[in-house]
């Protein structure tokens, strides 16, 4: 079992926020190591973009254990959705070489709200 | 207008978009008349060289890597050609023969491309002793291993798996859809995708 914790449990972050995110795991059989990653992705109609902007390794790891991270979130690219595209940053922890792995989404912007590029007003109105 | 309608008229995000490309990556072909093994054994008949052969959108891609990874095989050298390439680069042939051996595989996606004189030549270096399974619009450059066709239920089908149960009016929908693109399954998701996007694409 893998976990992401985040700071009461929020998952909505200013750019630049300093954050304590803890991870903990319990692992069915020994891993080499554990990751996590602090990425975005693309999500929409053309191909995925990936960019981990940041990683953290924890070398041959205790079948449990759990570890906190103080982490400045980056300052851009901001959380955005539009109809062709989304712009999506997650947290993942991953288990290696099995590759059992947990993802939390989240939202970093400047008001830690995701930016839409079109309106969600009704039609008629 | 209802309220339902109106929400139904509001904008899709794009990550909330079930025909967004990460989800269509994860459709498996789907096997009608020929099972998996039966193609393997089809295409081990054939000499180990064959066409899977169709229009665009029906599913060619889908099926050649799905074949390649059941295959065992050494490496599995693909090809993968686009409107306009009619050759294949000279020091990229020799780059791959040089170092193939015999139990690999060669995947070509998109072999109608390569201009009459192209294939002949690809032929000749390839010979008897390489396997080969490419995908084309046309049949008779290789011995053809299957027809791929598509279907209005194949696409409701798809449509089912990445969204919800259809409704009789969802599912004549999907039929204009379909024939609008001739039975082009990738185009027909496509515009699923942006009618989804403006929010004309929901559960009822």
């Amino acid at each position: 079992m893998l976990e992401i914790l985040l700071p009461e449990n929020r998952s909505a972050f200013e750019v630049g926020e300093l954050i304590e995110v803890t991870v903990s795991w319990s692992l069915d059989s020994p891993a080499d190591s554990v990751e996590l990653r602090l990425l975005w992705n693309t999500v929409g109609k053309g191909d995925r973009n990936l960019s981990v902007e940041k990683s953290w390794k924890y070398d041959q790891p205790m079948m449990s254990d759990e570890v906190t991270e103080t982490i400045r979130l980056p300052e851009a690219p901001y959380s955005f959705s539009g109809k062709l595209v989304s712009l999506v940053w997650a947290f993942e922890l991953i288990a290696l070489p099995g590759g059992d792995s947990i993802r939390r989404e989240i939202v970093i912007s400047p008001d830690a709200q995701e930016i839409f590029l079109h309106s969600q007003r009704y039609e008629d109105e | 207008m209802t309220i339902q309608q109106r929400l139904k008229k509001s904008f899709c995000p794009a990550r909330n978009n079930p025909f967004a490309t990460e989800h269509l990556r994860k459709i498996r072909f789907r096997y009608t008349e020929n099972s998996l093994r039966m193609l393997q054994d089809r295409f081990l008949a054939l000499g180990s060289q064959a066409a899977i052969v169709g229009p665009q959108g029906h599913g060619k891609t889908t099926l050649q890597k799905e074949l390649a990874c059941a295959m065992e095989s050494g490496q599995t050298h693909w090809i993968k050609l686009r409107e306009g390439d009619r050759k294949i680069p000279g020091e990229l042939l020799d780059d791959i023969f040089s170092r193939a051996t015999p139990s690999d595989l060669f995947c070509i996606d998109g072999a109608e491309q390569l201009s009459w004189w192209n294939w002949k030549s690809f032929l000749r270096q390839l010979g008897k002793e390489h396997r080969c399974l490419i995908t084309s619009h046309r049949k008779g450059l290789l011995p053809t291993l299957i027809t791929c066709k598509t279907s209005v239920s194949l696409l409701s089908d798809i449509v089912r798996e990445l969204t919800f149960p259809l409704s009789e009016s969802r599912y004549r929908e999907l039929e204009l859809i379909f024939n609008k693109h001739r039975g082009d399954i990738r185009q027909s998701l496509r515009e699923l995708y942006d009618r989804c996007s403006e929010g004309d694409w929901s559960s009822s």
